[in-house]
């Protein structure tokens, strides 16, 4: 009797607490695969993310996943790299940027939204099909993308850049005069908050910009001195 | 008796007054001819086995036919500062005053050395240049037989064997503040003015290729005749910090029929950054000059000192990555030149005491 007394005394905790954890992976796994946007693939220094608007900004860690309606928000010289799920693309968020993640399955697609309320981002997004879609949105534009790389950037005084290294990208004009057009590769368009705006080849500057937005490798050079050290740190392109 | 007495002492009196007033009105007088733009020392020489003296001076003594004694003294101005230094001296023996030429003394049987002195240290500097520059002076003393003063006569000779000016300052390979960069050189006697020529040294690029580019950084700009200036007032484009610059001056010399301008031994500095305060004479290793620049603002401003004027250097410095491993200085430059191209790219610069 004292046996089994003792034994339902070890045992029991130890049933009750591998019950508890089987119930929470069945749970973390059910909403991975069927919700999720995108996932974290790489932080550097300050980058923050929120669930939605009504929720407090919290610290975001590599590994993490995104779902619809997320935020990411990155401070002064950091980085986020954002993976979606589905493999479709990249996203480098640079400094000071505010990036809004949606993602809406249909059927087996999922059409990807992302708002950049402020910032610069370079993306790299492979082909999607047909009835899929990939929008950038910023409150001046709409653009819509198919296996196009390059950059952009929504300022805060409300100029939209894109810049195309490759692909081609449908834009929708959300001011009042609306209207739409098709930056091709190579090209760059520039829409003030006043809605004039700019089509142009790429320029050196905007070149330059894209190869930084590509350069995600965070480096550090220490130089060692009999007077004290120097610790420089910064951002490598990917070898 | 008394009345021949006087008649006697007074011819007596007339006949030495007037050899005396005859030896008052010896004369020596100098005549200097021809071209001096490129005579040769040797006109200086008078030792008699001395041959085939150039003839560039001439002795006139008057009157003719007395007996006299000539001394010559020489004096050399290398430069201003230096003033005049007696170079050599000769005296003659007696001989029958006549008109010669400095080919003659002490070779003409008529006119031989009693004596003669160099000052050897002088004579070689003066050798060594090859040809005689500067300014001599020259001073022709007549004496009379008993070696009683009679006359003398003086000349300069300005020599426009002039050598090429030599750049005092900037030192080469020192790095200079690009506010203020004095330029200087020793002076060329017989220049009329100086021309000032700098440009960029790019790599790969002799000093003479960049001084005769077309796009110069100073344009052979004339100073006139001062030996100093300050070369950022006297730029034809922007001087811009950590660039290579090689610099020349040009003496401008006038020759019968037109001018010539020597040019001087070429000087390759580097123009630091701003805030730097000296000029350093010791070498200072150029990408640590650049490394201080990169520096510049995101560390404290000793430790930008201590790396443009060479107290640390770069034997004293290890290089490693962000694992620990050493990098060698061609990594080092690698990174510096992305991290100066691509300044937006560094994320943080940190100082970590001693």
């Amino acid at each position: 009797m004292r046996i089994k007394l003792l034994l339902l005394f070890i045992l029991l905790p130890t049933l009750i607490t591998f019950s508890f954890d089987k119930t929470f992976i069945k749970e973390k796994n059910s909403n991975q695969p069927e919700n999720s946007v995108a996932f974290v693939k790489k932080v550097h220094k300050e980058v923050d993310y929120r669930k939605s608007t009504q929720t407090d900004w919290e610290k975001a860690v590599i590994g993490m996943v995104l779902y619809n309606g997320n935020e990411i928000k990155t401070g002064l010289k950091s980085l986020a790299l954002i993976h979606f799920t589905d493999g479709s693309g990249l996203l480098r968020v640079r400094e000071n940027s505010i990036l809004h993640i949606y993602g809406e399955k249909k059927n087996k697609n999922l059409n990807k939204n992302a708002f950049l309320q402020k910032g610069l981002i370079g993306f790299d997004v492979k082909k999607q099909s047909e009835d899929e879609e990939f929008k950038f949105t910023t409150p001046t534009v709409v653009a819509s993308i198919r296996g196009t790389s390059g950059f952009i950037e929504y300022t805060e005084e409300g100029t939209f850049t894109m810049s195309l290294d490759s692909g081609t990208a449908l834009l929708n004009f959300l001011g009042p005069q609306g209207g739409e057009g098709t930056l091709t590769e190579g090209n760059t368009v520039v829409i003030t908050s006043d809605g004039n705006f700019d089509f142009h080849q790429q320029t050196d500057e905007e070149k330059n910009k894209s190869e930084e937005t590509k350069r995600t490798n965070v480096k550090k050079l220490i130089i060692r001195t009999n007077q004290g050290n120097v610790e420089v740190e910064y951002y490598a392109p990917e070898k | 008796m008394r009345i021949v007495n006087i008649l006697f002492t007074f011819l007596l009196i007339i006949i030495l007054d007037i050899n005396s007033l005859k030896a008052q009105n010896a004369t020596i007088t100098l005549n200097i001819f021809g071209d001096l733009s490129t005579i040769d020392f040797a006109a200086f020489a008078v030792e008699e086995n001395l041959e085939n003296q150039p003839r560039m001076l001439q002795v006139i003594i008057n009157p003719p036919g007395m007996e006299v004694v000539v001394e010559g003294i020489f004096f050399w101005l290398r430069d201003r500062a230096s003033g005049f230094q007696q170079v050599g001296r000769f005296k003659t023996k007696p001989f029958t005053a006549r008109t010669f030429y400095n080919d003659e003394i002490g070779k003409i049987s008529d006119i031989q050395l009693e004596e003669s002195s160099y000052n050897s240290d002088l004579t070689n500097e003066i050798l060594e240049k090859g040809k005689p520059s500067g300014i001599f002076q020259i001073k022709f003393n007549l004496y009379d037989k008993q070696g009683r003063y009679l006359s003398s006569a003086e000349d300069q000779l300005v020599f426009l064997n002039p050598t090429p000016p030599s750049i005092t300052s900037p030192p080469d390979k020192s790095v200079q503040d690009i506010g203020s960069i004095l330029v200087s050189w020793d002076e060329v006697l017989g220049a009329t003015s100086y021309k000032v020529l700098a440009n960029y040294l790019k790599p790969n690029e002799s000093d003479e290729q960049a001084l005769n580019s077309g796009n110069l950084l100073v344009n052979n700009r004339d100073v006139g005749k001062q030996t100093n200036i300050d070369l950022t007032k006297y730029l034809d484009r922007e001087l811009i910090a950590d660039t290579v610059i090689v610099l020349a001056v040009k003496a401008v010399v006038h020759r019968p029929g037109g001018y010539e301008e020597l040019m001087s031994k070429p000087v390759v500095f580097r123009t630091g950054n701003q805030s730097m305060q000296s000029t350093e004479q010791k070498e200072i290793n150029p990408e640590l000059i650049r490394l201080a620049n990169f520096l510049t603002g995101k560390v404290d401003d000793a430790f930008i000192m201590k790396l443009k004027n060479g107290e640390i250097s770069a034997d004293q410095i290890q290089f490693t990555d962000e694992n620990g491993n050493t990098l060698v200085f061609s990594d080092f430059i690698r990174i510096l030149n992305f991290l100066e191209q691509n300044l937006s790219s560094v994320i943080s610069v940190q100082q970590i005491g001693r």
